[in-house]
C-alpha cells in the first residue's frame, strides 16, 4: 500500500501522471469480496487522456471540461475564477453561505481531526487528495495569496503559495467533486468548520461564475428541468403516458386500481416524486398510489413543469438553480391549494425543499403558510392510524436500512422509518455506524447521475465502496445466495448509487442482494395484497 | 511596557469584539444545521422536528428546546476537547488539552494575581502561584509536543505553515517565560509589575518578569488577528450555523430579513444567471426559453 502526499502546489504543475492514481492494492477490503475476483481497474484511456486534464487521480467527472486552446483562454478562466472568488466572499453575492465560508477559510487549525470521518478517504486506503482537508486547503491558499493583506504581505509564510492557473482551477473542480457533501467530517470538527459546504463552495463558484458543472448536474439536471420540466426529459404529455402504464401494470400484477389523481384542487397533499421514479422505478409511485389510497388520504400529483420532478441540483452546486426550482414548487403547490407538500423517497430534494427552500421562499410561501415535508413520518402516521393491516411474515427476509444522508444527519429523520421497519420487518437489522452518524452511499452530491467518461469506475472502486462493505457487513450472518435480502434504500440517488455498485460488484449472484425503498416493503406487507409486491427480479 | 500593557489588553478586547461583530452582522444564511442538533429535545439519537408529520403545526404551537444543552456541548468542547479526543488519530489530544488548559490556568494566574494586587492575601497569593506554575508546566508541554507532533508528523506538517509554527513558538516561549519566573523566584516582582500597570507608575522589576509580560501582552495584542480566534467562533460555527435549525415563519423577524436579503443584487455571471439583478428576481426568472408546455421565464412572486 502506498499513501500518496502530493505537494499542494503540484495542482498548478505539469504533470505526466496523475497526482495519486487509484490502485486495488490501497483499497480497503470489502467483506465476502476477493480483490482478485473484483472487476478490475480499466487504466485511463488514450482518448480521455488526449481530451482532457485527467492529472488529479486518472479520473475525470467533468466530462464538458476541456483544456483552453490559447492563452487567452487560460487568462480568462483565471481572470473569470478570481472573479467569482470575490463574489463569494461578498455579503450581497454570497448571503446564502458566506458566515460558513468565512468562518472555514479563517479558523480550521487543520487537526486533521475530520479526517477519519470520510468514506471516501478511508475507501482509499486515506490517499492525502482525499482528505477532507486537502480540497480546502489548496482553496485556502488561494484566497490567502489573493484576497488577504497577510497573505499579499507574507505570502508562503502565511500558506498563500499555491499558483493559480487553469491547472489549479480544472484540478480543484475535480477535487470539489471527489467530496460527497455528506457533511460527516463537520460532525467531528471540535471548530465547527464544515469542510462538506466547503467543497460546495468551490461547486458554486466555477458554476455561478464560469458555468463550469457537470453535465448531468446544470445542463441535463435542473437546466433541463427549468426548460422541458424534469432532468429526465418527461415532458408533460409523456408523464401522462406514464401514468397510464403504471396504472394498468400494477393492477395486472396486483389485481388493485390505481388512478394518480392529477392538480386537484384543494387536495390534503401535493406529493411530488423524483422523475427518476416513474422512469426506472415505478413500483415505487405505485406504492405510494396504494398505500395513500388505502388509508384514506385525500392526494394530489401536479402534471406541471418541476411540479412533477422534485428534483433540485442546484443543491449540490448552485444557490440560483436551487432557488428558481424550490419557488418553482412551492408555487405550483400554493396554486393547487394543497395543505402540505410530501416529498417521495429522495433524500436531496427533501432537503432542498423544506431546509434551504425554507431560507428562500418567504411570506405567502414561508413554510408557516405550506408545509413541505418528508415522506418517512407519514409513513409512519399512516401505520400506527391502524387504517391499513400490514402482515409483516410477508416482509420474512433480512432487511437492512440505509439512512440517506440529506434526510438523516441533514435535518434529523430517524426514527420514522425504523419504527415502520419494525413493525413490518421481522428481520430488519442496523447497518454500522447508522443513524446520523451512516455512511453516504456514495452517489452524493450528484454522483449517482454522473455516468460519464471512467467517473462510474470512480465511484464504484472508491466513494461507494465503504457502503458495499456496510451492507454486506450487515448481512454477515446470511450472505448464502439462497437468502434473498432487501437493503431499503428510501431515497432515488442513493438507490441509483446501489444499482450500479450491485451490477459492478454483481451481488445479485453472489449474495442474492436486492434493493428498494420502504413504500414498496408496506405495500409487500399489506394484508390486502393477494400477491407479493417485491418481485426479487435482477435489476 | 505599561502602555504596551494596555494597549495589547484594548487590542485583545477591542479586536475580538470587533472581529466577532463582523462575524455576526454578516447576513443570515440558508440553513446548514446538521445533526445531532444538541437543544433538540431528540439530541440523544440526533433526531429533529422534522420527524413529526405536519410538523409546522408543531411548531407552530412552539417548540420545546433543551438551551442547557448548547452550554453543555460547547463545554464538553472547551474543557476537554471531547471530538478530539474521540475522533483524532494523530494523537492531538493530550497536547491539546495540556496547552488549553496551560491557557485556562495563565489567564487564572493573571486573573489572581491582579486580585492579589489588590487584597495581598496570603491565600491568594500562593494560589495565584500555583495556577502560574500548572499554566507554565501544562502550556511548554502542550505547545512543545504540538510542535513536535507538526513537525515529524507528514500528515499534519504539509498542513502547517510557518505561521502556524511561529504561533505554536510563541505560546511554547511565553509558557517558558511563565515557568522561569516561578523558577527563578519571581512572584514578588510579578505583583509588583501588575500593580504598576495599574497605577501608572514605573518599577524595576526582574528580566524574567519583563520578557514573561511582553510575551503575554503579545499574544493578546495578536489574538484577534491570529488563529487563536477559533475559540470564541465556535459559538457562531455551532451555535448559529450547526445548531440554527429555526424554522421561517410568516412575517417573523426571520421572515422579513430574508424578504431584505433576497433584495440583495447579485452579479454572477454565468451564462445561466442574470448579473445585475436582485435575488429575488433571478429566482422568477429562469432563463430558459419559451415552449408551448412549461413555464419558462414564468414570473412567480416571492
Amino acid at each position: 500500500m502506498a499513501i500518496k502526499r502530493p505537494p499542494f502546489n503540484d495542482i498548478s504543475k505539469d504533470l505526466k501522471e496523475p497526482m495519486a492514481p487509484i490502485e486495488m492494492e490501497d483499497l480497503i477490503d470489502i467483506l465476502g469480496i476477493d480483490k482478485s475476483e473484483e472487476t478490475p481497474l480499466e487504466p485511463t484511456s488514450d482518448s480521455i487522456k488526449n481530451t482532457y486534464d485527467w492529472y488529479l487521480d486518472g479520473h475525470v467527472a467533468l466530462s464538458n471540461l476541456y483544456p483552453p486552446k490559447s492563452k487567452e483562454e487560460e487568462n480568462e478562466i483565471v481572470k473569470k475564477f478570481l472573479s467569482g472568488f470575490e463574489k463569494l466572499l461578498d455579503p450581497k453575492n454570497n448571503w446564502t453561505m458566506l458566515q460558513i465560508l468565512k468562518t472555514g477559510l479563517d479558523y480550521c487549525v487543520r487537526c486533521q481531526t475530520c479526517s477519519e470521518a470520510c468514506h471516501v478517504f478511508i475507501a482509499s486506503g486515506r490517499q492525502e487528495i482525499y482528505r477532507p482537508t486537502y480540497r480546502i486547503e489548496i482553496l485556502r491558499r488561494i484566497y490567502k495569496k489573493y484576497f488577504t493583506p497577510e497573505g499579499k504581505l507574507l505570502g508562503s509564510f502565511v500558506g498563500a503559495d499555491v499558483d493559480l492557473n487553469w491547472k489549479t482551477i480544472y484540478r480543484l473542480a475535480e477535487l470539489a467533486h471527489r467530496c460527497n457533501l455528506c457533511r460527516r467530517c463537520a460532525q467531528r470538527c471540535p471548530v465547527g468548520i464544515d469542510n462538506g459546504y466547503l467543497a460546495r463552495e468551490i461547486r458554486v463558484l466555477l458554476s455561478q461564475e464560469l458555468g463550469i458543472s457537470p453535465v448531468e448536474i446544470l445542463e441535463k439536471g435542473s437546466r433541463l428541468q427549468l426548460t422541458v420540466g424534469s432532468s429526465t426529459g418527461l415532458s408533460p404529455m409523456a408523464l401522462k403516458d406514464y401514468l397510464e402504464f403504471i396504472e394498468e401494470d400494477t393492477y395486472e400484477k396486483t389485481g388493485i386500481k390505481i388512478k394518480f389523481p392529477i392538480n386537484k384542487k384543494g387536495a390534503d397533499i401535493l406529493l411530488i416524486h423524483n422523475a427518476g421514479e416513474y422512469v426506472s422505478w415505478y413500483e415505487n409511485p405505485a406504492a405510494f398510489a396504494i398505500l395513500f389510497d388505502a388509508a384514506g388520504i385525500n392526494w394530489t400529483i401536479s402534471d406541471e413543469p418541476v411540479g412533477y420532478d422534485n428534483i433540485n441540483y442546484g443543491l449540490w452546486n448552485d444557490d440560483i438553480e436551487a432557488a428558481r426550482v424550490v419557488l418553482r414548487q412551492a408555487k405550483i403547490g400554493k396554486d393547487l391549494g394543497v395543505k402540505r407538500i410530501v416529498i417521495g423517497e429522495c433524500g436531496h430534494s427533501t432537503k432542498a425543499f423544506c431546509v434551504i427552500g425554507d431560507r428562500i421562499l418567504t411570506g405567502d410561501l414561508s413554510s408557516s403558510e405550506i408545509s413541505r415535508e418528508s415522506c418517512l413520518p407519514l409513513f409512519w402516521e399512516i401505520y400506527k392510524s391502524g387504517a391499513i393491516k400490514f402482515d409483516p411474515s410477508k416482509n420474512n427476509f433480512p432487511v437492512t436500512l440505509h439512512d440517506p444522508c440529506n434526510i438523516v444527519r441533514n435535518m434529523g429523520i430517524v426514527m420514522p422509518q425504523r419504527k415502520v421497519l419494525s413493525g413490518i420487518a421481522p428481520r430488519w437489522r442496523e447497518m454500522h455506524p447508522h443513524g446520523v452518524y451512516n455512511y453516504c452511499c456514495g452517489g452524493g452530491s450528484g454522483f449517482a447521475i454522473m455516468q460519464g467518461l471512467n467517473f462510474p469506475q470512480w465511484r464504484n472502486k472508491v466513494s461507494s465502496r465503504m457502503k458495499l462493505n456496510q451492507i454486506l457487513n450487515a448481512f454477515k450472518d446470511e450472505l448464502d445466495p439462497s437468502i434473498p435480502k432487501y437493503v431499503c434504500a428510501p431515497c432515488s440517488n442513493c438507490k441509483g448509487t446501489i444499482r450500479d455498485l450491485f451490477v459492478h460488484y454483481r451481488c445479485k449472484d453472489k449474495f442474492n442482494l436486492t434493493y428498494g425503498g420502504l413504500v414498496e416493503l408496506m405495500v409487500n406487507a399489506m394484508v390486502d395484497l393477494k400477491k407479493p409486491y417485491i418481485t426479487w427480479e435482477e435489476y | 511596557m505599561i502602555y504596551f500593557a494596555w494597549f495589547s489588553l484594548i487590542c485583545f478586547f477591542m479586536g475580538s469584539f470587533l472581529k466577532l461583530l463582523k462575524i455576526n452582522s454578516m447576513p443570515l444564511h440558508l440553513r446548514a444545521e446538521l445533526y445531532p442538533v444538541a437543544h433538540d429535545p431528540k439530541h440523544s439519537y440526533g433526531g429533529s422536528y422534522m420527524e413529526e408529520a405536519n410538523y409546522v403545526q408543531e411548531v407552530k404551537s412552539g417548540l420545546k428546546h433543551i438551551w442547557i444543552n448548547d452550554v453543555i456541548e460547547i463545554l464538553k468542547e472547551v474543557l476537554f476537547l471531547a471530538r478530539v479526543r474521540e475522533y483524532n488519530i494523530y494523537g492531538l489530544w493530550l497536547p491539546s488539552l495540556f496547552l488549553h488548559w496551560g491557557l485556562y490556568f495563565l489567564f487564572g494566574w493573571i486573573f489572581l494575581s491582579v486580585f492579589s494586587v489588590f487584597w495581598p492575601f496570603y491565600f491568594l497569593i500562593q494560589l495565584s502561584s500555583i495556577f502560574g506554575i500548572v499554566a507554565g508546566i501544562f502550556g511548554v508541554l502542550g505547545s512543545f509536543i504540538l510542535i513536535l507532533k507538526r513537525l515529524f508528523l507528514q500528515e499534519l506538517r504539509i498542513y502547517t505553515t510557518p505561521l502556524d509554527f511561529f504561533n505554536l513558538f510563541l505560546l511554547l516561549f511565553m509558557f517558558l517565560a511563565t515557568l522561569s519566573t516561578f523558577l527563578f523566584n519571581a512572584n514578588h516582582d510579578i505583583l509588583m509589575y501588575l500593580g504598576s500597570v495599574i497605577s501608572f507608575r514605573p518599577v524595576n522589576v526582574s528580566n524574567f518578569v519583563l520578557v514573561q509580560f511582553f510575551l503575554f501582552q503579545l499574544f493578546l495584542f495578536y489574538f484577534p488577528f491570529s488563529k487563536f480566534m477559533h475559540a470564541p467562533i465556535k459559538y457562531w460555527t455551532w451555535h448559529a450555523i450547526m445548531w440554527d435549525d429555526a424554522l421561517t415563519m410568516k412575517g417573523n423577524k426571520q421572515d422579513l430579513t430574508l424578504q431584505e436579503q433576497l433584495k440583495y443584487k447579485q452579479y454572477w455571471a454565468a451564462p445561466h444567471a442574470i448579473p445585475g439583478v436582485s435575488w429575488a428576481e433571478v429566482a422568477t426568472n429562469l432563463k430558459v426559453e419559451e415552449r408551448g408546455n412549461n413555464n419558462g421565464n414564468k414570473k412567480t412572486t416571492l
